[in-house]
């Protein structure tokens, strides 16, 4: 049998589902069989994603024994491959790295099992043709995410919860939305809305679209639901925050791309208004994704808990490629696709990294780490790329998609946006370099003396991936020009990719030699190594052996200090007042609301006969008076 | 690439180094002289660089702390490569200013690496206030540079130096961002009342606290290329790239690359002057100025640019 014909999305689905069904069963008995079982899963989903390149195929299956008409689709096109290949590939990395991560920890098969739930999940998400597989595939994830978070214990609860909410939330805007159009339209096939969603008014599209995008806007955690993402992000396992901020965030950019662009289509969406050439509604939803990401980069700054402040930079990063989906010009929406692959690269390594150093360290706190650059080389290598990556510095991937989008919003004369986008991009540089030299810089804790490298298992995914994102500044047109293609796709003037190394825009807009960039770099790095072996010869000395102005150098037993424990003080002081009315304060209030309002409620109930008695008579005249009334 | 480009960069790369340290011979002198004191020869830079150099032993903490003055080195090197300078061109036309201002980044970003491992808590203020004071200033240079990119509608540097040469400097056509964008510039060099990273008073010189010998002699080299280029950044967006006379004849070039060192000094001479006599902000006073009087007058001059481009 040729082996090509089981490259079907419907495959790669079951495959991961009857796995974690394996997985779990077989994680009983031994745990090698639980590591390789997962491992194979995962990776043989992979491969069937990749041959799957460039394909169209799907699977129509009409259920006999259902009451409504409802067929079931599951497809591949450009765009769900690009996602699928994402998800798939960070799946397995993030699977091979928890081996020792995750080893002995609480409920360890459980793990393994809903990994590959979720990554089949995921798969079902972006491969579905239709509304209904669409949702359920949708509301699998979040459970499944749900529980992964669970599994860190009694601390994870109220984040898993706030996150399970949240979520459920959205998904409830999203429901409506898609019964709004399943009632308009009697189908929920995607192929066939798409030729029918142009003809509907510009008010249907805007209330059904918008509450969709809100299932999709939470999971991306943009501004006013953002809060789910830091404590969710935090206190999730740590062999599952890769995954979710790195793979599942991506889902809601996702979404968001093929409800604007490969239903609604771009033509209509600019039919309904404009602002400045862009659609009326991309324009809200990359003014929400750049006011997400300044926002988020400024809480980012404050935090001395590493996956908290890789948390809100995560949230940060997507606001991006929120920004760049609601431009929706062929640049927006290539940067925008471009960040989602260097998010997912650069965040994962960073995740992986965190939780190695937590692993290592025993603590989340940066204050109490230190100086373990020369302990883990490796580790501080991988994170620092992703690091300048975040940074988009024009040596790693990252600085490709900052600039299209950059590109974008600029050809766009967007003057709110461009200046919110750079100073959260500074930002980055602000929180990014705390978590260099608070972890790896500095001064070196005495328990810490014997810190190394973790094993090949955990250091192959973070180095595969930092590979990759080094790869991409050389050749940013790789990515491009399979990102052009699915641009085509879904119905957007394609971005012109005339050659592997180089990006330009328009005649003399602007340009981006990447080749160029990278063969001065090589010349200055000739040069600066040159001058620096012209020099003398080194004496390493210790790490105490500093100029502190003449005073001695003295450790203090109870004292901890640690000079990056505070490190933006400066601006924290500034910020400090608008940073303290937080979002969080209105939701709270909504809960406090609602149970005032339930706790009156149940008043009502008094457990006396007589009282439910009274409610039922009056009720009952209530009845007759209306209907006295009405005839 | 032709063979006068690959001269043109060759000839810089050794240039810019030389008039970099010449113009910090006169930052110490000038300020002597504001002072009322004599003052250090106009060529001690160099002789302190070579000094720096020829030491016989260097100290250093990891191999981390190597890196940091490379980086700096290899980002300053390789930015200048981007902008126009003398009246050439350069590479402005591979990178726009999106990939100037992030090249920019790498040597401050390596510098604050290396000075990082050393473990100094001077080093690491140092480091902090620098990146603080970036993101101080960050704010209305882009504006300003979103004002400027938006009237010629490029975001070439070369393109912006080529417009400029058909309709005029950019400082008559906009004057109110130049302000702004030299306000900035006073922060991009340091000088005070933007001293705050190096603050030799009270964080004795910051990031630089622990660096001695060849390393020193780098971030001399570093901070010399990097005067140059910051000035030239300037005056590619607002002096037209220095080019006054027909860049086609030699006479034209030697003069207008004349033209370009009187003109990048101008720059720095300014900022010495305002060193000269002002103090130093703490770093919180420092960010606050600069999103407050700085960010109104490039959001002023950024409306006059919608305006006058909506005509």
């Amino acid at each position: 049998m040729d082996y090509m014909s089981f490259a079907r999305p419907e495959f790669a689905i079951m495959l991961l589902f009857v796995g974690a069904l394996i997985t779990y069963f077989a994680g009983k008995f031994s745990s090698v069989a639980r590591y390789v079982l997962s491992l194979a899963f995962s990776g043989l989903a992979v491969v069937l994603i990749a041959l799957m390149y460039d394909k169209e195929i799907g699977l129509m299956w009409t259920p006999s024994s259902m009451p409504v008409n409802i067929s079931i689709y599951i497809q591949t096109n450009p765009l769900s491959w690009f996602f699928a290949i994402i998800l798939s590939g960070l799946a397995f990395l993030v699977l091979m790295y928890s081996i020792p991560i995750m080893k002995g920890k609480r409920m360890e098969n459980w793990f393994y099992t809903l990994s590959l739930l979720l990554t089949g999940s995921m798969l079902g998400v972006v491969f579905s043709g239709d509304l209904l597989s669409f949702f359920i595939f949708w509301e699998i994830m979040t459970l499944s995410s749900y529980l992964l978070v669970t599994l860190a214990g009694k601390r994870a609860d109220k984040a898993a919860l706030n996150y399970m909410i949240i979520s459920t939330a959205g998904a409830y805007a999203m429901l409506i939305g898609m019964v709004m159009m399943y009632v308009r339209f009697g189908t929920t096939e995607f192929s066939e809305l798409a030729a029918m969603l142009p003809t509907a008014s510009a008010g249907f599209i805007w209330v059904s679209v918008g509450l969709i995008a809100v299932g999709f806007l939470v999971k991306s955690a943009a501004l006013p639901f953002y809060v789910w993402a830091p404590p969710a992000y935090s206190e999730a396992p740590d062999g599952f925050t890769p995954l979710f901020s790195g793979g599942l965030s991506k889902l809601g950019p996702y979404g968001l791309l093929l409800f604007m662009y490969g239903m609604v289509g771009l033509s209509s969406l600019t039919s309904m208004g404009t602002f400045r050439g862009v659609s009326g509604f991309g324009y809200a939803v990359a003014l929400l994704g750049t006011i997400t990401s300044a926002i988020a980069t400024l809480y980012a700054i404050s935090q001395d808990d590493i996956k908290k402040l890789l948390a809100y930079s995560s949230i940060s990063q997507i606001g991006y490629i929120l920004m760049g989906i609601g431009i929706g010009s062929s640049l927006g929406v290539a940067g925008a696709m471009y960040h989602v692959l260097n998010h997912a690269l650069f965040k994962t390594v960073l995740f992986m990294g965190a939780g190695v150093l937590i692993y290592t360290t025993g603590t989340r706190k940066m204050s109490q780490m230190g100086g373990l650059a020369t302990k883990m080389p490796l580790t501080f290598l991988t994170m620092l790329i992703s690091i300048f990556s975040l940074a988009a510095i024009p040596i790693t991937g990252g600085f490709g998609s900052k600039w299209l989008l950059y590109e974008a919003a600029i050809q766009k004369q967007f003057v709110l946006i461009v200046p919110l986008a750079f100073v959260a991009s500074v930002g980055a540089f602000l929180y990014s370099f705390r978590l260099l030299q608070s972890v790896f810089l500095g001064e070196l804790p005495e328990r810490l003396e014997d810190a190394k490298d973790p094993s090949p298992l955990v250091l192959t995914p973070m180095l595969i991936m930092a590979s990759i994102t080094v790869l991409f500044a050389i050749v940013p047109g790789i990515p491009l020009s399979v990102i052009a293609s699915i641009e085509s796709y879904i119905g957007i003037e394609p971005i012109s990719v005339d050659s592997w190394y180089s990006l330009f825009v328009g005649e003399s807009f602007g340009a981006y030699d990447a080749m160029m960039v990278m063969n001065v770099m090589l010349l200055a790095m000739m040069v600066g190594f040159g001058l620096f072996v012209f020099g003398g010869k080194e004496r390493k000395v210790d790490q105490h052996d500093t100029f502190l102005s003449g005073e001695v150098y003295e450790h203090h037993e109870n004292l901890e200090l640690h000079f990056a424990g505070s490190f933006y003080r400066p601006i924290e002081r500034l910020f400090e007042p608008y940073l303290r009315k937080r979002l969080e304060m209105i939701y709270d209030a909504f809960g406090t609301g609602y149970e005032y309002i339930s706790e009156g409620i149940r008043r009502l109930y008094t457990g006396d006969v007589q009282d439910y008695v009274y409610y039922v008579v009056g009720f009952l005249g209530m009845l007759i008076i209306i209907a006295g009334w009405w005839w | 690439m032709n063979m006068n480009e690959i001269l043109t960069i060759a000839f810089m790369m050794l240039f810019v180094p030389v008039l970099g340290l010449f113009f910090m011979g006169l930052e110490r002198k000038i300020t002597a002289r504001i002072h009322n004191r004599i003052g250090p020869p106009v060529y001690q830079q160099f002789v302190d660089v070579m000094k720096l150099f020829s030491k016989r032993e260097n100290i250093s903490h990891s191999w981390v702390f190597d890196i940091g003055p490379i980086f700096a080195v290899v980002g300053v090197l390789a930015t200048m490569l981007f902008i126009p300078m003398g009246g050439f061109p350069m590479l402005s036309f591979h990178g726009d200013l999106i990939v100037i201002m992030y090249l920019m980044v790498i040597s401050g970003l390596g510098m604050a690496l290396g000075a990082g491992a050393s473990g100094n808590p001077n080093a690491g203020i140092g480091v902090m206030r620098s990146l603080v004071l970036m993101m101080a200033y960050e704010l209305p240079f882009v504006l300003t540079l979103l004002s400027v990119m938006l009237y010629y509608n490029t975001t070439s540097l070369g393109e912006i130096v080529a417009k400029q040469g058909e309709t005029g400097w950019g400082i008559l056509a906009l004057p109110l961002s130049a302000l702004v964008a030299d306000l900035c510039l006073q922060g991009q060099f340091g000088e005070k009342p933007f001293d705050q990273p190096v603050a030799p008073h009270e964080v004795a010189t910051g990031p630089m606290v622990e660096y001695g010998g060849k390393h020193l002699g780098m971030l001399f080299l570093w901070h010399a290329i990097a005067v140059v280029m910051e000035g030239s950044l300037f005056v590619s967006l607002f002096l037209g790239g220095a080019i006054f006379f027909d860049p086609s004849t030699i006479t034209g070039m030697v003069l207008n690359l004349l033209l370009w060192i009187v003109l990048v000094f101008m720059m720095f001479f300014i900022a010495i002057l305002i060193n000269g006599v002002m103090l130093r902000f703490r770093i919180g006073q420092a960010f606050a100025f600069y999103w407050k009087w700085p960010t109104v007058l490039a959001i002023i001059a950024l409306a006059y640019v919608m305006v006058v481009s909506a005509w």
